[in-house]
């Protein structure tokens, strides 16, 4: 099953990937010719990256809607702030540590929730979320309501201001580019085309031999590991966190789905679309307050309706674009099959 | 043992309020197989409404009881036919999607309106009176009132469900939907009543929670979750078992609350898990089974 | 003067097509029978007339009015009655319930909650029990019964004798010219060749999405018709 998605690269798939590889070289340079401002707010945008391809991941290919992403966000950031407090384990390692233990809650917590179905499933990732808000809120090992902030040895130990944005910036740009290899490497694989195959309908892909439950609870936790490295990031360069920040429904599920919405939902190139316009938005619209995600709101209901693919499908559909050449390959691998 | 008493009817009391929350997702559900992830933000845009006629206009809370139903009631039936029938289909991604996207629309269109102040509808005396049933056990008298709307309001949608013709057709269309237009049932419009029918439940339940407690343009994602969880504990699909959920979600919090007041949430989340992990099969029905 | 004409029908379903330029005329009181193998475009056929199929090319007029891309409800209104493959009574309706959906259209005629009483007084008789709780039989009566709640001057019927016993199918048969009486027509899908010719006025058969035979049903053999069936020339 494997074999032809190696063959259907597509012609250009050598240059693209030197197009890529250059791009993310330039990204990373960044800190020696860009200043505090742009990287901040690239280092904000790469971690939306990361949270947008999990989303993505979940509900574009996966067919599971989760509106709880914000648990592994939040246990993701409290994780790190508390393994941060206990001091002495390295920076990277507290990171993998957050991540896996957004994973460890992941598992049992899909076991529970896979007992629902779609939507239903949908509202109770969400319940999660708030039940993990009002037991932070209450433990006063977490600083209760008020929150946590970073040790300030820790925060010292990363170097002056230029030298922590720099990190910062290299580590949430790292697990973008991470998190695009994962989904990238699993959609090529044979589980990929499982997942595909899942989404566009479930019953077919359980007689191809393919264990929905499996498959799901696998992307589940995969994307609970990311979220929450992402989380432990964006709440280090915060260098607090609180309760009702980390568990915010709006800040990191609302904004994530929006952005996969409008670059478009089930394809990999969207979300970095998606993001573009969704920075651009948010900047635009800073000073107009409700107006914003009043804004925010209609453009996605509006992309729903007219192009549910997203951007991206106005795109593909229009020019033929298709960077990472997935769609090609799994079409051409459901064809074979049947 | 009074105390005991006490927490249970407190529980019961505001269970009713809770089984009108999840009366009209309930409805919505049953009849279009959407979750309506709006549906919080739609009470507290019932809640806003009877404050506008109770308060701004100085009609009164029971001119507010009236009209902000109907209004309600309107503003779902088109919503339903211009919006929501577009996306309804096999996919449940694009109405989630879409209802979320009415959400975010929602709160902050109020908060626009309204700022975030936080309101209330004030009903004077009977806000504070309450009932002795025994010796130490009391009920607030407007828990009692909003009980009595809750059975009436359940066992009205029982009827209209089961004896009416329009009752009929929503049953027919939930259980196949193409076979029903195939008998000639206009689906479109049947679905517009049945979105119209839940917001009318959605502005009753506002109106009252507006006297219950004060709300916000951001109260409705509480209520969201609420309404959830009394329709997972009672029982997906029942409209009697929005009455049994909320009950049961309303005693768990009350109890939770007994212990410690900040518990009060976090105990009803809890009861929704156990049941989840306790009952699948028992109390939830089989419509939302993986 | 013909009741339903159906002109040079295509049907896709997504890039799949299922009727190639199928045509066929209905006059006003008659049975049709439209045979062929499974997964000849028989029910696509019966959908396409009802709405129930969203791609189409073609022409189908019912009375000279054009029908096609009208919604279900509205060709049902129009006075299409639709007795679908697999009966799909609704199951948390009542038998009686049921009936009554197919009166929602209020359209004007001679059927009525009695009049299908009448017909199938075994209905009346178990009227508030789940359709779910009666006999193959009786769901098919059901189901015929919905459609002529409707009182439509066309009905199609998707395969009635599918899962029932003899005995009941040729019951079910026996009782067809009541309805037709009215002046109603049927288009009946029929596995059953002989019984598709003995109780048919024409026949169409289908293959492969296509119409191999189509004429008077006293015209044709069984043996012709069977020839067709099985891919003429018959080895
Ligand atoms: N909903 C559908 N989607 C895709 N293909 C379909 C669908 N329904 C039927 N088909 C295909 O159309 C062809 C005709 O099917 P159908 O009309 O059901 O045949 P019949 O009723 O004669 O057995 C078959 O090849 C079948 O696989
Ligand atoms: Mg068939």
């Amino acid at each position: 099953m494997t074999q032809p998605a190696v063959t259907q690269a597509g012609p250009h798939a050598r240059l693209t990937a030197l197009c890529i590889a250059a791009v993310i070289l330039a990204l990373a340079l960044m800190p020696y010719f860009a200043d505090r401002f742009v990287l901040r707010t690239a280092t904000e945008m790469a971690c939306f990256l990361t949270l947008a391809v999990m989303w993505n991941l979940l509900a574009g290919f996966a067919g599971v809607m989760s509106i709880g992403q914000q648990l592994y966000v939040g246990l993701g950031g409290y994780a790190f702030f508390l393994i941060a407090a206990m001091g002495g384990v390295p920076l990277m390692a507290a990171l993998g540590l957050s991540g896996l233990i957004a994973l460890l809650i992941a598992v049992p917590a899909a076991f529970l929730l896979f007992r629902l179905n779609g939507a239903y499933f949908a509202v109770a990732t969400w319940v999660l979320a708030e039940i993990a808000a009002l037991i932070a809120a209450q433990s006063d090992a977490v600083g209760a309501g008020a929150g946590l902030s970073l040790p300030l040895q820790v925060a010292r130990a990363l170097g002056n201001n230029d030298e922590r944005t720099a990190i910062f910036w290299w580590l949430a740009l790292g697990l973008a580019v991470s998190a695009y290899l994962v989904a990238y490497l699993w959609l090529r694989s044979g589980r990929g085309l499982a997942l595909m195959a899942m989404r566009d309908d479930a019953e077919a892909a359980g007689g191809l031999g393919v264990s929905t439950r499996q498959n799901r609870l696998m992307v589940y936790s995969v994307a609970a590991f990311f979220t929450g490295i992402a989380g432990a990031i964006i709440f280090l360069t915060k260098l607090r966190i609180s309760p009702s920040a980390a568990f915010s429904v709006n800040e990191w599920t609302a904004a994530v789905i929006f952005i996969v919405v409008i670059g478009g939902l089930g394809s990999l190139e969207g979300p970095i679309i998606g993001l573009a316009v969704f920075f651009a938005l948010r900047t635009l619209l800073a000073d107009f307050g409700p107006w914003y995600l009043i804004i925010l709101g209609a453009i996605a209901i509006a992309t729903m309706l007219t192009a549910p693919g997203g951007l991206w499908g106005v795109l593909h559909k229009r020019f033929g674009w298709d960077v990472f050449a997935l769609r090609r390959h799994v079409k051409l691998t459901i064809g074979e099959k049947s | 043992m009074t105390e005991l008493m006490n927490i249970a009817v407190q529980g019961i009391a505001i269970g009713g309020l809770y089984a009108l929350f999840a009366a009209g997702l309930s409805i919505v559900f049953g009849v279009l197989r959407l979750v309506n992830l709006a549906h919080g933000d739609m009470i507290i845009l019932g809640a806003f409404t009877g404050y506008v006629v109770a308060v701004s206009a100085g009609m009164g809370f029971f001119a507010a009881l009236v009209i902000a139903p109907i209004l309600m009631g309107f503003v779902g039936y088109w919503l339903q036919r211009l919006l929501l029938n577009r996306v309804i289909g096999k996919d449940i991604l694009p109405p989630l999607l879409v209802t979320f996207g009415l959400s975010m629309m929602i709160q902050n269109a109020l908060l626009l309106v309204f700022t975030a102040d936080s309101r209330k509808i004030a009903l004077g005396e009977i806000e504070v009176a309450s009932v002795q049933l025994a010796p130490g056990v009391a009920v607030g008298s407007y828990g009692l009132i909003v009980l009595a709307v809750a059975v009436a309001l359940i066992g009205a949608l029982h009827l209209i469900f089961t004896r009416t013709a329009i009752g009929r057709a929503f049953r027919a269309t939930a259980d196949d939907f193409e076979t029903a237009r195939h008998m000639g049932i206009p689906t479109p419009h049947v679905f517009g009543l049945a979105t119209g029918l839940a917001l009318m439940a959605c502005g009753i339940a506002g109106v009252l929670l507006a006297v219950w407690t004060s709300f916000t343009p951001l109260s409705g994602t509480a209520r969201l979750l609420i309404a959830f969880e009394v329709i997972v504990i009672g029982g997906i699909g029942s409209i009697w078992g929005t009455l049994i959920g909320g009950f049961l979600l309303g005693l768990a919090q009350a109890i939770g609350g007994a212990i410690n007041p900040e518990f009060q949430m976090l105990a009803g989340h809890l009861a929704f898990l156990v049941i989840l992990v306790l009952m699948p099969g028992g109390i939830l029905a089989k419509g939302a089974r993986a | 003067m013909s009741l339903l004409q159906v002109e040079r029908l295509n049907a896709f379903y997504g890039d799949f097509q299922a009727l190639f330029d199928v045509s066929l005329d209905v006059a006003p009181g008659t049975i049709s029978a439209v045979i062929g193998p499974n997964g000849a475009g028989k029910t696509t056929l019966l959908r396409a007339i009802a709405g129930g199929v969203r791609k189409l090319d073609g022409a189908i007029t019912l009375k000279s009015e054009p029908l096609r891309g009208l919604a279900p409800e509205a060709i049902t209104r129009k006075g299409i009655g639709l007795v679908p493959e697999g009966r799909r009574l609704f199951p948390s309706l009542t038998v009686r319930e049921n009936l009554l959906i197919g009166g929602s259209p209020k359209r004007s005629g001679p059927w009525d909650l009695n009049a299908v009483h009448d017909l199938f007084p075994i209905l009346k008789e178990r009227g508030h029990h789940m359709s779910t709780e009666l006999s193959g039989g009786q769901q098919q009566m059901v189901a015929i019964g919905r459609a002529l709640m409707t009182n439509p001057d066309l009905i199609l019927c998707d395969e009635i004798s599918l899962g029932l016993a003899p005995t009941i199918v040729e019951d079910i048969y026996a009782l067809l010219p009541k309805i037709t009486d009215n002046g109603t027509a049927l288009i009946i899908v029929e596995q059953d060749v002989g019984r598709a010719l003995r109780s048919a006025t024409r026949v169409s058969c289908l293959m492969e999405g296509r119409v191999v035979l189509q004429g008077p049903a006293d015209a044709y053999s069984f043996d012709e018709v069977a020839a067709a069936y099985f891919g003429a020339p018959a080895a």
